[in-house]
């Protein structure tokens, strides 16, 4: 039994707790973050195209300095990509919006909600609006695993960046989309994108 | 049994912390995807990785994924718009369908540069170009063609960029390539752009040293701060030469004109704009536009080792050639593409530097080529680490030192590299310059009676840097991986 508990202690990760306040991680500058999640949510024109007074908010660095002025996405950043995920999600029903939502259920997941949708369609308006609740439970959970998966990659990615597992994650995930009774579908995309793009995993490489 | 069963625990402990800092293949992937074309790799991608991890050719895979994206007009954006920063300019970030930004490729200087990145040419091309494609007409307050049309060169008709125009632009859409010969004394890449020309503006008071300065910031890397001038006679009078050309007159009356001179008096003026002036010279003709005459200058500098550098110059294509020609500039650029595609938080210590000068040579200094080896080098897929308290601390401090390294570098080499840990293979050497830094700085009188940096120096740490110092001294010097250099509480 000793002998047991030694072997599943030496298991453990022997790496101390560290500061965070310079991780050594790299954030994608705004416009990659845009363009990034121009691959899973039809992004507006006026965010794909980042308009010069928000340059500053998204990273880009100022021609004076050479620098950006806030080193890490902050307030002004999450304002604007929620604003920008905001009206995305309703562009899911424009022609192209169901490439882009195939990218993040894959195909398979996409299909059983959505039936066989041609390339460069919109999604069934109707499918979206059903209540998040009237779903069955293991395609809740397929859902928000497809969702973290996209966005934040595999099960060793998100180990690796050592701020949480996949497990808990879309545990949390869930969790908070079972308190919001009266979400549809298309909400509970938002919330799950919301969350996701504003996380280290999403931002930063 | 149980001698069996512990040692093979040990090595699977040592082994999982010899691999614990090399990511996942997934992460790797993503990492590739992101520093090459900014977004995550595709659903596709991912599957044709786990495919590949399944038979055994992750490694490969990845190689080859890296390559692919550097294809990608993607790859090639940003880069270009690492540039753009580079050269302190708006970014051009507006990604439409086909993958081209309108604003980076509708300008001779955007147009060059991509040309050299998606091509890819020698970077040095980005600074000996002689070929450029503007826009005859006006566009905005745009006139690049007759930025050009000027100098007299050879053109013809371009529709290489034409399908990243803008479609309101008027009904001549057709762009033009502008040719000149290879040793065209006026012409020398982005130097000589429109865009470079209105991003640096000229004054006659300014006399071009905006220019100049910009052309020793983006080529060696050189920000003229933390300078000391020269210290002896001989050097002085040849900076006095170079900042205040004299033609024929004597030493002696050079010295006594300059007596009232306040930027002849001045040794921190002398100490850039030695550099400054004569370079500055080479635009001399050009003030809003292109000379129609070359105008000659020289490219003086204080290289490694002290070694002086002063090499004339006849006009712009002397000064691309005598630029790329220097050692220097190779450190130089490389150091950009180490800040980014590895990150400037992770140590360029000087083996990697010395690596990475024979690969970018051996890849004929072409861009896309460094980037595929960069990426395929173990820190590139090492994991996100989250930085211990005294690994933090000497990345801080190096940083700091990095000021120093500025003139040590090259005026006064008899200095150990500062921004290297650790300082030396043995204790012994190790504690000698520890000891020596702490006496320099004075740190048992909290830097009162410091030495270094000098007087005269544009440069000094500030109290918060200070601490740094002292506090990375008192927890022994840690070098990048966090491990005292010295024993704990031997900082004063």
């Amino acid at each position: 039994m000793k002998q047991g508990v030694l072997i599943f202690l030496m298991f453990f990760s022997l790496t101390s707790k560290a500061a965070f306040e310079e991780n050594a991680r790299r954030y994608s500058s705004g416009q990659e973050i845009v363009n990034s999640l121009d691959m899973y949510v039809p992004m507006p024109p006026n965010c794909l195209q980042i308009p010069d007074d928000a340059r500053s908010s998204l990273g880009l660095n100022s021609p004076l300095s050479g620098n950006p002025i806030s080193p890490a996405p902050n307030q002004a950043t999450i304002q604007w990509l929620s604003q920008c995920i905001a009206t995305g999600v309703n562009f899911y029903v424009n022609a192209g919006g169901a490439e882009k939502l195939r990218n993040v259920l894959g195909p398979e997941l996409f299909a059983k909600m959505f039936g066989e949708v041609p390339a460069n369609s919109a999604v069934d308006t109707m499918k979206l609006v059903v209540p998040w609740s009237s779903l069955e439970k293991k395609i809740r959970e397929e859902i928000v695993a497809q969702f973290v998966f996209s966005f934040l990659g595999s099960n060793e990615t998100i180990l690796d960046y050592g701020l949480t597992t996949s497990e808990k994650l879309r545990a949390q995930l869930l969790a908070a989309l079972e308190k919001r009774n009266s979400l549809v579908v298309l909400n509970a995309f938002q919330f799950l994108i919301l969350n996701l793009a504003l996380r280290d995993e999403f931002l930063s490489y | 049994m149980k001698k069996i069963i512990s040692i093979a625990l040990l090595f699977l402990i040592l082994s999982q912390n010899a691999f614990a800092q090399q990511s996942s293949y997934d992460t790797q992937l993503l990492k590739l995807a992101k520093a090459i074309k900014g977004e995550p790799a595709t659903r596709e991608e991912r599957s044709g990785l786990q495919k590949a991890i399944a038979n055994g050719k992750a490694d490969l895979f990845l190689q080859e994924t890296a390559k692919k994206y550097l294809q990608d007009p993607k790859a090639h954006l940003k880069l270009k718009q690492k540039v753009d920063e580079l050269v302190r300019l708006n970014a051009q970030t507006s990604l439409i369908n086909n993958g081209y930004t309108l604003g980076s490729i509708d300008d001779a200087y955007g147009a060059l540069v991509f040309d050299v990145i998606s091509k890819n040419k020698s970077w040095d091309d980005l600074f000996k170009g002689k070929e450029y494609i503007a826009h005859p007409m006006t566009r905005g307050n745009e006139h690049e063609g007759l930025f050009y049309d000027r100098l007299n060169p050879q053109y013809s008709e371009d529709s290489s960029f034409s399908e990243v125009l803008d479609p309101a632009s008027p009904a001549n859409t057709s762009n033009r390539k502008y040719s000149f010969p290879a040793d065209d004394q006026r012409i020398a890449g982005i130097f000589t752009t429109p865009r470079f020309f209105s991003r640096y503006v000229n004054t006659a008071l300014n006399k071009n040293r905006r220019r100049a300065a910009a052309v020793f910031r983006i080529a060696l890397c050189d920000t003229m701060i933390a300078t000391v001038p020269a210290q002896d006679s001989s050097s002085q009078m040849r900076d006095y030469d170079t900042i205040f050309p004299h033609r024929g007159v004597t030493e002696d009356q050079v010295r006594k004109s300059l007596a009232g001179n306040i930027h002849g008096q001045q040794a921190d003026c002398r100490s850039c704009h030695y550099k400054l002036d004569p370079l500055g010279q080479v635009f001399g003709y050009s003030a809003a536009t292109l000379g129609v005459e070359p105008s000659a200058g020289a490219l003086r500098f204080r290289g490694q080792d002290n070694r002086a550098v002063d090499i004339p110059l006849k006009g712009f294509g002397d000064l691309a050639n005598a630029l790329t020609e220097q050692p220097e500039y190779v450190k130089c650029q490389i150091s950009h593409f180490w800040r980014w595609y590895v990150g400037k938080d992770v140590p360029f210590t000087k083996e990697i530097e010395s690596d990475l000068i024979k690969k970018f040579e051996f890849s004929q200094r072409r861009p896309l080529d460094f980037i595929a080896y960069l990426v395929t080098l173990p820190v590139f897929k090492e994991k996100p680490q989250i930085l211990t308290e005294d690994q933090l601390l000497s990345r801080q401090v190096v940083k700091i030192f990095k000021n120093c390294t500025s003139c040590h570098d090259s005026q006064y080499a008899n200095v150990w590299d500062l921004t290297s840990l650790p300082y030396g293979d043995n204790i012994e050497v190790r504690t000698r310059r520890i000891d020596l830094l702490k006496s320099v700085l004075d740190i048992k009188n909290n830097g009162a009676r410091a030495e270094m940096p000098p007087k005269d120096s544009l440069w000094r740490p500030s109290q918060d840097e200070f601490a740094s110092i002292v506090k990375w001294l008192d927890r022994g010097a840690p070098d990048f991986q966090g491990k005292a250099q010295l024993e704990q509480g031997e900082g004063k």
